[in-house]
């Protein structure tokens, strides 16, 4: 057949068939429907980006917290000598569940928000996707799933390195005894932030991004409890409490339960549910605004 | 596409838009019947409501008011079935950037369940067909506008969808890939495929269309071939005639002898009329002279064309831009 002919490929001669219209798959091959294959291509083909430029997603992920790390762990321990670690748990064991938490919010936030806001840029290539056969709420729900799956994938690379950057004798103290529990965590911490990535991502213009990023994403990683434990801020309460608007600070202290019991945290039972409560509401928000500005 | 002999129908599509300054009426009321099969044109300046009525009939833009089916399903209750048989070049470069041309290709037959090797072959055969083989690795930003206009095309051809839109695909490019393009499309519809292009140029709608629907002001002003268009505006033929004298007392004779004849211009000696019918014109324009002692000395007739019916609507000139 000529390639240029009617009813090649899966779609042109299930035209009939589908006249049904629920977004069921009729006239493709296999399983799942038309709706979930359309969703694990688009999943596929930000994973194809990811890989071609995995050098650069890898820089990315880590040097922050590399940076943060060799700074507080080594460098400052190493001048200071005892005198940081005297008392209570070390640093570093305080400071490694919040360089995570940290380098997957910023990850998912940047995740979402970097390709919206080129798709909703001057050529509109988000058109591109939004004729993939899904609905757009379920497009939004495909670019939160894949900002979440490279945040936890960034994690995953920063684990180590705020495992092994430290001075000498001082490692930070993880236990990993409930992977369950920590990966439930972390994807909790990555969704979060993917849904904040999509709601921001859908409400901000091109020439605001720069402001945003300046804005939301410093005071975000300097307020969330990641460099200090939301426990040690005891003596200064009005910090404490502004920093309870931080949802890096939820996902720092539920990282800390998991990874650092010892560490004082806020209890699993107030962190877990803020997150969750969280990243259904930003969640909702941000597919319902995804849907208006993608469809005009 | 069911019992249907109509790839395309649209009833009372609006859009109004909501802005800082006030309600603005992209499209203010379209109606649209395109049988399947049909090479179909949009033409109107630009900012008369192609785009957005196209955004409409491809779920890209939510009706403020109307329906639509394409291809047999609805476009506000089953979109996502409207998306699977149609085929759609928007007027912007939406190629994926993240991707290299092939990979566009390929992902979007994958978008459409086409299993990754499939889609594969499928993209480099589409790719040869449009003679962009030797393009396959490049990155959409090496393309030229011609080429990036053809691998849309191609990567909207990836599903083998029934009814293909294309928004202004010819805008921007140069005159020889314009031609290129048109040799592609007029394929394309030659496969059986049903077409429907927005355009702004009156000699593309002239060359490819085979019906056509004229748009201003978010409205559809006439809708049919270039000669019914012609007629409907009482033109079919327009006429002009130099006599060897002032020929303004010729024009009074000329509209009583006939009916369906117009005086388009007057201009000393010359005349330019136009008439439904070109059957007798040149007769009755020389009897006329005559009548008033004028002989012909030169006359061309041409068949009415699509600007003279756009300035027969609209009471302008058409001006593309």
């Amino acid at each position: 057949m000529s390639p240029l002919a009617l009813s090649h490929g899966t779609a042109g001669g299930g035209g009939t068939a589908g006249g049904g219209g629920t977004a069921g798959g009729s006239g493709t091959a296999g399983g799942g429907g038309t709706a979930g294959r359309a969703f694990s291509a688009l999943l596929a083909r930000d994973l194809r980006v990811i890989r071609r430029s995995f050098g650069m997603f890898v820089v990315q992920a880590v040097m922050q917290p590399f940076s943060f790390a060799f700074i507080f762990a080594y460098v400052i321990p190493a001048t200071s000598g005892a005198a940081l670690t005297a008392t209570g748990p070390r640093y570093a064991t305080t400071l490694a569940p919040g360089l995570l938490a940290v380098c997957v919010t910023i990850q998912a936030v940047t995740a979402t928000i970097t390709p919206l806001i080129a798709e909703f840029g001057p050529g509109r290539e988000i058109e591109d996707r939004l004729l993939a056969p899904l609905r757009t709420t379920t497009l939004g729900l495909q670019k939160i799933t894949s900002s979440t799956v490279q945040a936890m994938l960034a994690g995953l690379i920063v684990l180590p390195v705020t495992l092994l950057v430290h001075a000498p004798g001082q490692a930070p103290e993880l236990t990993f005894d409930n992977w369950a529990l920590f990966l439930l965590v972390l994807t909790g911490a990555a969704l979060f932030g993917s849904s904040l990535g999509l709601l921001l991502g859908t409400l901000i213009e091109i020439q605001q991004a720069n402001l945003l990023f300046a804005t939301v994403r410093v005071p975000l990683a300097m307020l969330g409890c990641a460099y200090f434990s939301w426990e040690s801020l005891d003596g200064t309460p009005w910090l404490q409490v502004l920093t309870l608007i931080d949802p890096v600070t939820y996902m720092s202290e539920a990282l800390r339960a998991v990874l650092t019991p010892d560490v004082a945290h806020l209890p699993l039972a107030v962190s877990l549910p803020v997150l969750l409560t969280g990243t259904a509401v930003l969640g909702l928000c941000g597919l319902l605004r995804f849907r208006r500005r993608a469809v005009l | 596409m069911g019992d249907s002999p109509f790839a395309i129908r649209a009833v009372g599509l609006r859009k109004t838009y909501r802005t800082a300054t006030g309600e603005v009426h992209a499209v203010s009321g379209v109606d649209l019947t395109v049988e399947r099969g049909r090479f179909f044109g949009l033409l109107g300046p630009n900012g008369a409501g192609k785009s957005t009525t196209i955004g409409m009939l491809t779920t890209r833009v939510r009706p403020t008011a109307g329906t639509a089916r394409v291809a047999g399903a609805d476009v506000l209750r089953e979109p996502v079935e409207v998306k699977r048989r149609i085929g759609v070049v928007s007027q912007a470069n939406t190629l994926d950037r993240g991707l290299s041309v092939h990979e566009n290709l390929e992902f979007r037959g994958r978008f459409f369940g086409l299993r990754a090797a499939a889609a594969r072959a499928r993209a480099t055969e589409l790719l040869t067909t449009f003679d962009l083989a030797g393009r396959a690795r490049a990155h959409p930003s090496e393309l030229s506008g011609g080429q990036a206009q053809r691998v849309m095309i191609a990567r909207a051809l990836m599903h083998g969808p029934d009814v293909l839109f294309l928004d202004e695909p010819t805008t921007g490019i140069d005159p020889q890939s314009r031609l290129r393009l048109w040799e592609v499309l007029r394929d394309l519809h030659a496969s059986g495929r049903t077409v429907l292009l927005t355009t702004h140029h009156l000699e593309e709608a002239e060359a490819l269309c085979e019906r056509l629907a004229i748009v201003d002001g978010g409205t559809v002003l006439a809708t049919g071939t270039v000669e019914e268009l012609g007629r409907g505006i009482g033109a079919g033929t327009e006429v002009v005639c130099s006599y060897d004298g002032d020929a303004a007392p010729v024009v009074a004779t000329l509209l009583t002898a006939r009916s369906d004849l117009r005086l388009a211009s007057s201009d000393g000696r010359r005349l330019r009329v136009r008439a439904a019918s070109p059957e007798a014109l040149v007769g009755t324009l020389v009897e006329a002279g005559a009548a008033h002692g004028l002989t012909v000395l030169d006359l061309t007739t041409r068949r009415t064309s699509l600007e003279d019916v756009f300035l027969e609507l609209t009471g302008r000139a058409y001006r593309g831009q």
